[in-house]
């Protein structure tokens, strides 16, 4: 479908709108032409009018997100009606970028994703993005359609936050330098040792946020984060509509003012949110994928606090900090106050050569075999898919009640349930565990360390599973190995010197 | 180096004498082409259904039993199983519209329609117009335009609405029952084209997946009763 720029009566810019929509009354400034052909508008303000009261749910259902016709939902009258009053507005999915694209939704530019089809509605060979096209595919002839101004939010019923717990010193101090990041919309890392209760050190920053009016992004590498985060969070936030978004969600056109969100989920909203908080920033799949990093700047507006939390940080935001770029507050002691169990390292040499005879290395069958008998949860980490499989299929002979568990685990999600209810006593894994699942008193084994896909915030994640809770801030953490990295001695490292670390009052 | 088109990942293995010789599911990493394994002998001799022993199917036999159906559709190849691999791509490739997919089996698609006779003409299923605008392109159609030499094309693209049309707007056929399928007498396909231009020729429909072989044998249908030769079908995936 073409789209034409016009001047319409009672708006001072052109407004974008697809061809079969133009009146004889309106003076065409450009097109008709596919939408990304014809130059980007810029942003439209919003009408000084009030909104119809009959629009409100639709506002707040899908305020701050850009979406294709196809997921707006919303009659073609009552869209049309929108765009010429201004309400909302009509963008190109792609833009033109150096000789060839961008993709607005996903921020890809490399041109080996971008493919050519046929297209049935332009009728013309139309190129789109591959790289996002699982959330629905964007051509050169697509119209993204958003709302131009935010809801207003009713006034909050106080107290906004309703935790009742107690910060640790660390917390407080980190706590408040949230807030202090909310108020003045700056940018903020919380760098947090595994277990320093960083979700908490959040909610005070969010109750300020949201009693200002305003929206609030909290963006988590994985589903099984934000499955997790997402009730505690609405715990701690009875009155606020709060909307949890992964792949497969069911509250993607719920309203929200809080919004829990996967990062790749966060693409299709655009300068949405007034606070953006990032867990994990370190973690895969977001420090992989520039498109996610592309997806959490496009969701915040360009005033946003920007409020970062990891318990590694990259060497880039490291370096940030210590050229004093980036205001940085670390919290090294658990929120129990017990120092980080630290790792030891044991040599379990030709663990394959034993894996493919069905066989496992003594060392850590013995480990496997006293946690069992001892009935303590343990963890083994292993390096690939594949070695999973035989392990969970040598370890299932000894004790039938093991499981393992990777990324394409169809229901991984039962058998972590079932990890911590303690019918499952071992879990076998890939590194899709080293982050955010807290089981008491826990113990941790990484089989096969020296694997390159360790590194050494892999090692401090997994290492962070044990000792979570002050009734057992102990527990076990060993790397059999065939061969010590680099990664392992600075994992190592890492955790010995948050150890020695004061506690700064 | 380049990205494996369906996974993504890069794709580490060099250019050799195998790749140049053999370069069925071309694009593709190693992990990925293993994925796609061809359809395996024994087939039935008529729709490639995999069976135990080679012959005709049960469901063929019905077919070729019942008048109005005999001969309607000569025969059916089909390049893969439908397997949850074949699912998953399919999802991705139809539903999701990542449509350039089907390039890794443009040369497999090519060289199955090579031994069909000389002249063959290639007919994609079209689809109805509400659905295209819906789906934005027409997957078979794809398939199709793989009959064409790679790098230069003598033949044009086959234009879906230059032989069938598709008028009635029915249900999605995978939103359907087996008994669904079978039992409905519509008929959503009817000529386009010119009569003169049927008779006595050969035809190829092409289609992504042959589940009961109701569509396709409706698609044949006003071929063979306009004076088609024969009409035979090749789908990417056996249902």
């Amino acid at each position: 479908m073409n789209v034409i720029h016009a001047v319409v009566s009672g708006r001072p810019d052109p407004v974008c709108l697809p061809a079969p929509w133009v009146e004889e009354s309106m003076q065409i400034t450009a097109g008709p032409d596919v939408i990304s052909r014809l130059p980007l508008l810029p942003s439209s303000s919003a009408p000084g009018t009030p909104l119809p009261a009959a629009y409100h749910h639709l506002q707040e259902r899908d305020s701050g997100k850009e979406l294709l016709f196809e997921e707006i939902d919303i009659h073609p009258d009552m869209l049309k009606s929108l765009l010429l009053t201004g309400w909302m507005q009509a963008r190109p999915g792609l833009i033109p970028f150096k000789t060839e694209h961008q993709c607005r939704r996903c921020g890809n530019t490399n041109r080996h994703r971008f493919g050519t089809i046929s297209c049935a509605r332009c009728g013309r060979p139309c190129v789109y993005c591959r790289h996002c096209v699982q959330m629905g595919r964007i051509c050169a002839c697509s119209i993204l359609y958003s709302w131009t101004a935010p809801p207003m939010y009713p006034r909050l019923e106080e107290p906004v936050l309703q935790w009742k717990g107690t910060l640790s010193p660390g917390q407080q101090r980190a706590s408040g330098a949230v807030v202090q990041a909310v108020e003045e919309k700056k940018e903020i890392l919380i760098w947090a040792v595994c277990g320093a209760g960083k979700t908490e050190v959040l909610f005070e920053g969010v109750a300020r946020a949201l009693e200002l009016g305003g929206t609030v992004l909290i963006a988590a590498p994985r589903t099984d984060v934000v499955l997790e985060l997402a009730p505690r969070l609405q715990v701690a936030f009875p009155h606020v509509a709060l909307a949890a978004l992964y792949g497969g969600s069911e509250d993607k056109q719920k309203p929200a003012q809080l919004v829990l969100s996967t990062t790749h989920q966060a693409m299709r909203f655009t300068e949405a949110f007034d606070t953006v908080i990032i867990d994990e920033v370190d973690a895969f799949p977001y420090s992989a994928d520039e498109s996610l990093v592309y997806a959490v700047r496009k969701a915040a507006r360009p005033d946003a606090s920007l409020i970062r939390l990891t318990a590694t940080p990259p060497a880039s935001l490291q370096r940030q900090v210590k050229r004093k770029q980036l205001p940085c507050v670390r919290i090294p002691r658990r929120y129990h106050g017990f120092p980080l169990p630290v790792p030891r390292f044991q040599w379990a040499a030709s663990w394959k050569r034993l894996l493919q005879k069905g066989r496992f290395p003594a060392a850590v069958k013995n480990w496997c075999r006293g946690r069992i008998d001892s009935g303590t949860p343990a963890f083994l980490f292993v390096p690939s898919v594949s070695v999973l499989e035989q392990v969970t299929a040598i370890l299932k002979k000894e004790e039938p009640f093991i499981e393992g568990v990777h990324s394409t685990h169809d229901n991984r999600h039962e058998t972590v349930r079932r990890f911590r209810e303690g019918t499952v006593p071992l879990l076998v894994t890939t590194t899709i565990m080293e982050r955010g699942v807290t089981i008491e008193n826990a113990d941790v084994a990484v089989l096969g360390a020296e694997a390159a896909i360790f590194t050494e915030s892999a090692f401090v994640q997994i290492a962070g599973r044990a000792g979570r809770s002050a009734d057992y801030p102990d527990g076990d953490v060993v790397f059999f190995h065939a061969g010590k990295t680099e990664a392992m001695a600075a994992a190592k490292r890492h955790i010995t010197s948050m150890n020695r670390e004061e506690v700064q009052r | 180096m380049a990205e494996c088109l369906y996974c993504g990942e890069s794709e580490t293995s060099t250019a050799s004498w195998r790749t140049l010789l053999f370069p069925e599911n071309s694009g593709l990493c190693r992990e990925c082409r293993s994925l796609f394994t061809p359809i395996q002998e024994p087939v039935c001799k008529t729709c490639n259904r995999p069976v135990e022993h080679a012959g005709t199917c049960v469901d063929c036999e019905r077919w070729e039993a019942d008048p109005c159906w005999r001969g309607i559709l000569r025969r059916n190849v089909s390049l893969f199983p439908y397997n949850d691999a074949m699912k998953d791509w399919t999802a991705l490739w139809k539903y999701r519209g990542d449509a350039v997919l089907a390039e890794s089996f443009r040369h497999r698609i090519r060289k199955l329609y090579l031994t069909y006779p000389a002249g063959a003409v290639p007919v994609p299923l079209p689809l109805s117009p509400q659905r295209l605008q819906e789906r934005g392109f027409n997957q078979a159609a794809i398939l199709a335009s793989f009959t064409a030499a790679a790098g230069f094309s003598l033949h044009r693209t086959p234009d879906p609405s230059d032989i069938l049309l598709r008028s009635t707007h029915e249900e999605k056929q995978s939103k359907k029952s087996r008994a669904e399928r079978l039992s409905s007498t519509s008929r959503p396909f009817e000529l386009k084209g010119d009569k003169k231009d049927i008779e006595g020729k050969h035809f190829v429909l092409f289609d992504d997946i042959y589940t009961t072989g109701t569509t396709l044998r409706k698609a044949a249908l006003p071929l063979m009763e306009n004076g088609a030769a024969d009409v035979c079908s090749i789908t990417l995936i056996r249902g």
